[in-house]
């Protein structure tokens, strides 16, 4: 009795000091739950408040300058595309960037017609996807069974749904030059990008400048002529800043000081000779828009 | 009279056999030098546009040849259909395969053309793509002087 009693009196203890350490325990769980719920409120209410400031700053300024190409494309959450910066000035071409090796375009897809189709062979570009044909344009891009996909014929936008791509580079303006209305052009054009950024919304996306021709195809052919050329460019850079992607002023690269094509440039004055497309294939790389954040 | 007709059918199958065994041989010793011929191709045939080289890699997008042990091809800025391509291949199978490959590419290049600019489907529609034993050639140029520059050609390295 004395034992069954002294017994009692010892578990009575350890069950008093159990229910001392649990509720310790409680309590530092209480406080270490606490201290967690301030940390996550707090952390999120920063984010939120950072992303108001920077969409009230783009939307006063209206033309924020970046100068730097690394800011140029962050990620940005405020109109729905997780891709656009509000940082970086649309209006404005890529500015020159660091020269990025070939491997850069390992996940590219250019998109463009037969001068493209040269400026690929030429170049050398064998890493990059090329989806392009001899007098593609801005409507036949999503009809026209040109890229030959498993052994059938599929448009390109086809084939883009079923293409692992981060970069994409256009350039469509030449054959449409004898379309009677640039307004059909561009919408078109516009098209095509709203389609690019629902197969892909994080894609990069370069829209180039249509490249001149030469001055004596200009001054003879019924329609393909430098200042329609030049009429088609201002639309593409203000789709460009409208849609949110950057634009490349290729043209730099391959024009002369009148702005035309140089005779040597081209047989035909139109579809560029190897060393221009190498030209072409070193402005692509020093005007990249780069993110680290990605 | 069994016996004689065993023994002709016997010989009739050893002279029957020697003389493919012979056409063979003759096929295979056609023996070409990739870049003398192209480059003949380049300075003597008529061509419109300037055409230059293109890299393995791209050769074997363009035409879907992986299996050649060498080629050499030219093309077209884009402004024409012109182009060259000679390859070689390790056997006259693989030179088979090879061949139906390049007519695809030139059927293929008709059809895009044809809506593109309709007056370089007569340089398609003349083109040549013939089989030499284990060698391919393939020119689409301006004119017809691409098949007398590959015969005589062969000839020479027959000669030789």
């Amino acid at each position: 009795m004395q034992q069954n009693g002294r017994y009692n009196r010892i578990g009575a203890t350890r069950c008093k000091k159990r229910k001392k350490y649990t509720s310790y325990l409680l309590v530092l769980f209480a406080v270490f739950a606490a201290a967690t719920s301030i940390t996550v409120w707090a952390t999120k209410s920063l984010a939120m408040a950072k992303g108001e400031t920077s969409s009230n700053s783009a939307s006063e300024s209206g033309t924020e300058q970046a100068d730097n190409p690394e800011s140029s494309a962050t990620e940005s959450k405020n109109d729905g595309n997780s891709d656009v910066d509000n940082t970086y000035d649309y209006s404005k071409p890529v500015p020159e960037s660091d020269k990025v090796e070939n491997s850069y375009f390992d996940d590219a897809v250019f998109i463009g017609d037969s001068r493209t189709e040269g400026f690929i062979l030429y170049s050398g570009l064998s890493n990059a996807i090329s989806y392009t044909s001899q007098g593609l344009m801005v409507d036949t891009v999503f009809t026209k069974p040109v890229i030959n996909k498993n052994g059938k014929k599929i448009s390109v936008m086809e084939a883009l749904r079923e293409t692992d791509f981060s970069k994409v580079y256009i350039m469509f303006g030449i054959n449409e030059t004898g379309w009677p209305y640039s307004s059909v052009f561009i919408e078109k054009y516009g098209e095509i990008i709203d389609e690019i950024k629902a197969i892909n919304p994080d894609a990069i996306i370069y829209v180039q400048e249509i490249l001149p021709v030469t001055d004596k195809v200009s001054q003879s052919h019924s329609y393909v002529k430098n200042e329609k050329i030049n009429e088609f460019n201002a639309l593409i850079r203000q789709m460009a800043e409208e849609k949110k992607v950057y634009y490349i002023d290729t043209g730099k690269a391959v024009a002369g000081a009148d702005g035309s094509l140089p005779e040597d440039a081209a047989s035909d004055g139109i579809h560029l000779k190897q060393p221009y497309c190498l030209k072409w294939l070193e402005y692509l790389k020093t005007h990249t828009v780069t993110n680290t954040e990605r | 009279m069994k016996t004689f007709k065993k023994t002709l059918s016997i010989a009739l199958s050893i002279i029957m056999s020697a003389m493919l065994f012979g056409c063979s041989s003759q096929e295979d010793t056609v023996c070409i030098d990739i870049d003398a011929l192209s480059g003949e191709l380049l300075e003597k045939a008529e061509f419109e546009d300037e055409l230059s080289p293109i890299d393995d890699t791209m050769i074997k997008k363009l035409y879907n040849i992986e299996d050649y042990v060498k080629a050499k091809v030219y093309i077209s800025s884009g402004a024409t259909a012109e182009e060259i391509a000679v390859f070689e291949f390790d056997g006259t199978q693989a030179a088979k395969a090879g061949l139906d490959n390049a007519e695809i590419r030139i059927q293929e290049r008709r059809i895009d053309f044809e809506s593109y600019i309709p007056k370089e489907v007569k340089k398609l529609d003349n083109a040549i793509a013939n089989r030499f034993g284990k060698y391919v050639i393939v020119c689409v140029s301006n004119g017809n002087k691409a098949e007398k520059i590959i015969t005589q050609y062969i000839s020479k390295q027959n000669e030789e």
